[in-house]
């Protein structure tokens, strides 16, 4: 068996993801960003074994997808205590893919390449079930708000890569972690109407947040948002937040002041 | 920061860093700063727009036959007179299958 790596992927690209797997913490933006194309990269890396050959992207379906996205999404969903009993069930998951490309022949000790194969499938692996868990969450917490909500059907693989999680007062709405949702974005830029996520700033307390197209604040009947930028945006939530760049517009809004927003709309005459 | 990269360390240590990793990252409820997620969320849906993909193509028969390069990374796909990308599939006809002579 060998390993080919894709001539763009860089030592520099590499680094990244060691730093990351060792304390994302410490990461500067530019890291981040070498850290995402790493992993793209990664994902068209090909392991060649007796005139087979395979994509990292073909062999993470193949060995971690799709034998445990669907149990551990049913287990997420028959969890009573997502928020609690989430980290164990990420964590249990996780621990198989190292057994699971062991058994395959994928991950070899005296092969180091083939540690940047388990290295990206425990990378998306965390993505995904983090971002379920994440899913899960809101999904309840919209429920025990009263929100009127259509949510695709997490069980279905088929469903759960459509573009739109959940309809809400016909707008199209997207719930993701932040780094699932990068990793996760389709050819047609940003194609929902809205985007729950949850975000942390230094000297800012971790805080779930909705971003929006600007018309989908208006259905919502929202105020002027005051203008801000990258860095002051947690600063100046709860309430509306304009953040513009390279030409594309988004209204910042903290999940609660939004979910008010949702129910009166909801609840008004003629709703 | 570790001073070697996944490839270059012993194998120990690569197994003692996936394992810490996951023990963290599972129980760790947030990742990215805002700052660094907008900037990146910005500029790749600007980029995303800008991407520009070239398709080369043959007339084989009087048939057109569209290809990616070789060497070109994309995830644009070419079957015969078909580019496929994402979820779409752009079949290109050749108006009432004449050729035109090149000009210039």
């Amino acid at each position: 068996m060998h390993i080919i790596l894709p001539p763009a992927f860089s030592q520099q690209h590499e680094q990244a993801l060691t730093n990351y797997l060792a304390d994302y913490h410490r990461l500067n933006t530019a890291a981040w960003q070498q850290l995402q194309e790493g992993i793209n990269l990664l994902a068209q890396a090909r392991v060649e074994d007796a005139g087979v050959s395979h994509t990292f992207g073909q062999l993470y379906d193949t060995y971690v997808d799709r034998p445990l996205a669907d149990p551990y999404i049913d287990q997420l969903l028959t969890s009573a205590d997502v928020k609690g009993n989430g980290p164990a069930l990420i964590a249990g998951f996780a621990r198989q893919i190292s057994s699971a490309l062991e058994k395959a022949h994928l991950l070899q000790r005296d092969l180091p390449e083939s540690w940047l194969l388990f290295a990206y499938c425990v990378y998306r692996w965390q993505s995904f079930a983090r971002g379920y868990a994440f899913e899960v969450e809101i999904m309840r917490d919209l429920a025990a708000s009263r929100i009127r909500f259509q949510m695709h059907n997490l069980r279905s693989r088929l469903e759960r890569y459509s573009s739109a999680d959940l309809t809400v007062l016909g707008l199209l709405g997207d719930i993701k972690t932040s780094t699932y949702f990068l990793g996760s974005q389709t050819s047609k830029p940003l194609p929902n109407d809205f985007y729950i996520t949850r975000l942390h700033e230094k000297g800012y307390r971790q805080t779930v947040v909705v971003f929006q197209k600007p018309f989908a604040w208006e259905v919502l009947g929202g105020e002027t948002p005051v203008s801000g930028d990258l860095k002051n945006v947690l600063a100046l939530l709860p309430g509306p937040v304009r953040l513009k760049q390279r030409g594309i517009i988004l209204i910042v809004v903290e999940y609660d002041t939004w979910k008010q927003k949702v129910l009166q709309k909801q609840v008004a005459p003629g709703a | 920061m570790p001073d070697q990269t996944i490839t270059t360390m012993k194998y120990e240590a690569f197994q003692s860093l996936m394992d810490d990793y996951i023990d963290r990252s599972s129980k760790e409820r947030s990742e990215m700063p805002a700052s660094t997620f907008f900037e990146l969320l910005f500029e790749q849906a600007a980029r995303r727009v800008t991407e520009t993909v070239e398709v080369e193509g043959d007339i084989v028969g009087n048939q057109l036959v569209l290809r990616v390069p070789a060497g070109v990374e994309t995830a644009v796909q070419t079957r015969g007179n078909e580019i496929v990308v994402g979820n779409q599939r752009i079949v290109v006809r050749l108006r009432d299958g004449h050729i035109l002579p090149k000009v210039g």
